[in-house]
Formats: C-alpha cells, structure tokens, sequence
C-alpha cells in the first residue's frame, strides 16, 4: 500500500507531470470558457498531443483539462451570459445578474470556490467508492465480464438524453465500427474491402476526434454564428470572505451530495446534476426569494454540483471500465491508446497509475483556485474573439493532431469522413457519445461473448447458469425496456383522456 | 433545423447501408464453423440489431410529425463549402505542406464564417499555421508535412 503511494507520489513529482498539471488545468480552464467547446471538444482536441507522453502525465493532462473545463465554462456564464459548457448553463441565472451589477469578480469567486469544495469531495469518493467497487468485479470470467459490459451498454440509453432508438443506433454504428479489420480470432479481414489500411481498422483518436471536434465545427458553420457579446465590467476574481459563508454551507454539502451521486449514475452528466441542485437550493435555501437577481448560492448550487461530478463519474469508469458519458467515453479511449485496457482488472493491474491519477485530481482541484484566478483574466479577452477564429483554430488543431500522432495520412480522410458522418447524424440528432461508448466496448464484448461460447460448448443459455451473468444481462436488459414500457404507459394514458 | 424528409432519409440511408453490409457477408452463417469460431458471428448480430433498430427509427420518423422548414440554404451550403474545403486540405496537406495548405484553408475558411477584413483574414491565414509549423517543426522536431519549395515550411 506504502510502496503503491510512494509509486504514484514518484509520479506526480517529475517535472513532466508537475508542468502537465498547470498547463492542462490552465488550458482547460480557457478551452472551458470559451462557448461551444465544451470538456468533450476540449479533451478530443488535446488528446492526440498527450500520445507522445508517458502513461501518468498524458491521463492527468486530461483530467486536467476536463476538471479546468467544467469550471471554465462558470467564466462566459457569468461575463457574457453564455456557459462555456452545457454543465454552467445553470450559472448563468444567477451568474450574469451579479455581473451586471458590477459583481463579477464576486460572482466568479463563489463559482471558484463552490467548483474546488465540490471537485474535492468527489475525489475523496473516488478514492474510496472505486477500489471497492473494483474489488467487488475482480472474480468476474469472460460470462460475468459480458453482462457488465452489457450492462455498460445499456448506458447508451441514459447518455441518449431525447431518443432512445437514436442513441441505440448510434452505440450500434459504434460497434460496427470497432468490428472493422482483422478477426481478434481467427484473424480473418472484416468490411475492409480489400483495402489494406483497414487491416488494423479505424484509428480510434481520428473518429473520436472527427465525430466531437470536426463535426462541432461543420455544425456551429451551419448554424447562425454569433459576432459578439455584451460584456459586463471585470477586474480580477475577488473571493468571498468567511463570514459570508454563513448560512450557506448547508445548501453546499447539499449541492456537492447531489453532484457526487447524479455523478456516480452513467449517463446523467454535469448538466443535469446542476440544474437538479439548482432546482433543490431554490425551493431549500434562506434566500429563495432572490434567486435569478444575482444570488450567491444559485452559483454555489450550480458550480459545486457540476464539479462535484467530475470524481463521480470516473466511479464506474475507473473501477469497471464503464464509460458514464462522451467524457469519460474519451478518457477510457485514451487509456486504451496507452496500452492500458479498461475493464475491472485496470485497478488491480496498475495500482500505482491509479494512485497516481488519485493524487492528481486532488491537486488539480486545488490548482483551479490560483489558476482560476490567472486563467480568468486570460480568458475573458478571448471572450471578445469572433466565433470564425475559433472554429478555424479548432480544425487546424484537428488536422495537426491527427497526423502528429502516427504520421499516416489515411488517419486524416478517417477523420473527416466521421467528421462528416458525425455533422449529419448530429443535425438528426443523433447523440455521439454512444458511437464511442459501442466504439471502445465493442471490442472487448465481443472477446467476452466468443470466449463464454467457447467454455459452454456454444449455449447461450449457460450465460444464465451464472447469477452475476444472469443478474446483469436482466438489469440491462430492463434498463433497455423501461423507457420503452413507461412510453407505452404514457400513450395509454393519454388515449384514455383522449 | 432539419425537415422530416432529411430526418427519415439519413435513417434510410442507415438502414440500406446495413442491409448492404448484411449481403455482403450473408444473411446466416453459411461456414458451419460453431459461432465463436466464425468471423462473421459478432458483425452479423451488430448488423441484424442496426437493422431493427434503424428500421424502426424510420418508422418513427415517418409517423412523427415534424418542422416543414429547415435551415436556410446559404448556411448548408457554406457548411458544404467548408466540408469540400476539409476534404481537399486533407490531399493537398501530404502534397504541398501543411503551411500552404492551411493558409489556404484559413483564407478560404475565415470569409466563409463571417470576417471579411482581408488584412485581419491573412494575419491569422498565415500566424496560426506558421506558429503551428514553427512549434512542431523546429521546436518540438516533430515536423509536419513541408512543401516541395522549401524545407522550413
């Protein structure tokens, strides 16, 4: 135990990883305010720079930049009435009003301070939920590993915020995807029509990055652009007092509980966690009455909830290699372009990366207090930028990411061809998050599903003989009919009242 | 916005796609081999799934009601225009060098998004993507393609 922290302190202690920390939390922070981006953009447009980095740094860069992203976006909230990430939307309703009253560096201090409690404690529970959790699957064979990843699957249903059918069509296309190239078994090419680029099949970063970055960008051209904002007064962050927390750490444990659990759930995401706390602080806190004029703990609610996340949803990433939403869908993509497969064994097989990644988070979180400070005047500048600069600076960045990775230029048609496919599968609204979840799973479900039928002499049914198997595969699979039944239940009804 | 018509369409489209795929490695495993030894198992149950699932999507789109009107077409086809203009910076990067090829890109690009000041549309044209070759080819020694007119860009 000694020896792993020491191992992970090691780690973190070079000035690779030290150098990663700030640059990714800074970075973060300025990709997060600025609007539309977004922590999935902002981590697919620095993924394919962290390939060049050992295992430990290359994470703690992207955790780095989605923790500095999911505070980023509190910085437009409150100074351009625009949330940098869908997670700050909720910030604004507070947020801006106090900006306008010449509050905005006050306003950005609660946000600051609300965003570091609340990404602390989800570490905390990180640390202690996952290894646990971890430890509960480490006795699962290919059977058990097959109803969890099922199970993960069915994920795609909750990530599918909207339409169902949609998601599942997308985590299908994802699958199909991962089943391009040689057979893992009897090495026999699939779908490469004799075209033997596919052999290996599709570079994993060059759709993750065409489907979020490049499609974003073919999406935002299609849509009206906006030119500029209005931008209130603002002079630095100014932190509130200790006396001023009176009366509000109440509605802060609250707002982080509520964040860590909305957190843990896969597929729910920063967004709803903070609009469900802001939802609970409005009807519990003293100050009720002032909420949408500019009321601190509209921010604290908001802020604390959506960072609160951050730790959350890496529980079940972490501890069972089960993707919670796009984000965590990245990270996993990530540690598999590292050499390392996700899965209940990533904990148990790399002790120390983990703790390494522990330690990390803790410290990125402290850093959004003095970097936020820097980062929001570096930010709110850039606020000013016409959208035209930032979206052709994103697919340069694209282009540039893709080739610097392996050189081959087959990657940057495999990024604009899913580029292009994500653009008109997300103007239909199709979710994206579900084609890497089915992407990244696929492969590993299939091994599962193959290696179970290979032990039961090809019975599917033995895939029930296994409680755990069996438990699972029914959860998924009730999961997969719940929406489905409550929609029936709802034209029912409202056939009945018809 | 997108019309009913777009909507089934791309689902159609998907659903073709499938059926495509599905005749091409056959509708059932004709190898005799048991399933966990045949190539073909996994793709095919992905495939009979994307075709129930894509199948209905239509379903749904066709009885679903919804907007008439979609986006303007000026906005679609500058979305075109900078999709055409992705594809050709893709060839042209591995020929010409991504110096070139990006600040003809951004040239093209930046209009196309609404800046029309000519000096502010070089400056960044020709900044960025010379920042971007100065970091990776002579700092970082991580060159990206250079042109066939001189080898510091």
């Amino acid at each position: 135990m000694l020896s792993t922290l020491a191992g992970s302190l090691a780690l973190l202690s070079g000035p690779e990883a030290i150098g990663t920390l700030i640059l990714g939390t800074l970075l973060g922070i300025v990709l997060g305010a600025l609007p539309g981006i977004g922590s999935t953009v902002a981590v697919a447009i620095v993924l394919p720079f962290t390939l060049g980095m050992s295992q430990a740094p290359a994470i703690l860069l992207l955790l780095a930049v989605y923790a500095g992203s999911v505070y980023g976006g509190s910085i437009s909230a409150i100074l351009i009435n625009t949330p940098g990430t869908p997670q700050s939307a909720a910030t604004t309703f507070d947020g801006y009003p106090m900006a306008r009253r010449g509050e905005a560096g006050r306003a950005l201090g609660w946000a600051t301070m609300a965003s570091v409690a609340g990404g602390l404690v989800s570490v905390l529970l990180l640390i202690v939920a996952a290894p646990q959790l971890a430890r509960l699957a480490l006795n699962f064979g290919p059977i058990e590993t097959f109803g969890l990843l099922a199970l993960g699957l069915t994920c795609i249903v909750a990530v599918s915020s909207g339409d169902m059918v949609k998601g599942l069509i997308a985590g299908a296309l994802g699958l199909l995807l991962a089943t391009v190239g040689g057979d893992p078994i009897t090495g026999t090419p699939r779908f490469t029509f004799g075209d033997f680029r596919l052999i290996a099949g599709f570079d994993l970063l060059a759709i993750v990055i065409g489907v979020f970055a490049l499609s974003e960008v073919l999406l935002r051209v299609s849509q009206k652009l906006s030119v500029a904002h209005e931008f209130v007064s603002f002079r630095g962050i100014v932190l509130p007092r200790l006396a001023e927390w009176r009366g509000r750490l109440r509605g802060l444990a609250k707002s982080i509980a509520l964040g860590c659990g909305i957190g843990v759930l896969p597929g729910t995401g920063a967004a709803t966690a903070a609009f469900v706390s802001y939802a609970e602080a409005r009807r519990s806190s003293p100050n009720a009455a002032n909420f949408g004029q500019g009321e601190p703990d509209g921010i604290i609610a908001s802020e604390s909830a959506n960072n609160a996340v951050t730790g959350g949803a890496l529980v079940p990433t972490m501890a069972l290699g089960i993707p919670g939403d796009a984000v965590t869908a990245v990270m996993l993509a990530t540690l598999t372009l590292h050499g390392i497969t996700p899965g209940v064994r990533l904990m148990q097989d790399n002790p120390t990366l983990i703790g390494a990644i522990f330690v990390g988070l803790l410290v990125i979180n402290l850093l959004l207090l003095p970097l936020g400070m820097l980062a929001s005047a570096m930010a709110a500048p850039l606020l000013r930028m016409r959208e035209g600069f930032m979206l052709t600076a994103i697919t340069l960045l694209c282009f540039v990411g893709v080739y610097f990775v392996r050189g081959n230029p087959f990657d940057l048609w495999v990024m604009v061809g899913a580029g292009i496919v994500g653009f008109l599968l997300r103007r239909q609204g199709f979710p994206m998050a579900p084609l890497v979840i089915g992407m990244v799973l696929g492969p590993t479900l299939e091994m599962t599903l193959r290696q179970g039928l290979i032990i039961t002499n090809g019975s599917f049914w033995a895939f029930f003989a296994s409680p755990i198997a069996a438990t699972l595969i029914v959860i998924a699979t009730a999961t997969l009919c719940w929406p489905v039944l409550r929609a029936g239940r709802g034209w029912l009804a409202a056939r009945r009242r018809a | 916005m997108t019309t009913r018509v777009e909507r089934a369409g791309v689902t159609l489209a998907l659903f073709l796609g499938a059926a495509a795929l599905m005749a091409g490695i056959g509708w059932r495993d004709g190898t005799g081999m048991p399933p966990a030894f045949a190539p073909e198992f996994f793709p095919r149950i992905v495939l009979w799934l994307l075709l129930g699932l894509t199948g209905l999507g239509f379903v749904l789109e066709v009885v679903r009601g919804g907007p008439s009107g979609g986006d303007s077409a000026w906005r679609l086809a500058r979305a075109a225009v900078l999709t055409a203009a992705m594809l050709v910076f893709a060839w042209a990067m591995m020929r010409y060098g991504f110096f070139l090829t990006a600040a003809a890109f951004s040239v093209l690009a930046l209009p196309l998004m609404g800046l029309r000041n000519p000096l502010v549309v070089l400056a960044f044209a020709l900044g960025l993507p010379g920042a971007l070759v100065a970091l990776f080819n002579h700092l970082l020694i991580m060159p990206l393609p250079t042109s066939p007119f001189g080898h510091m860009f």
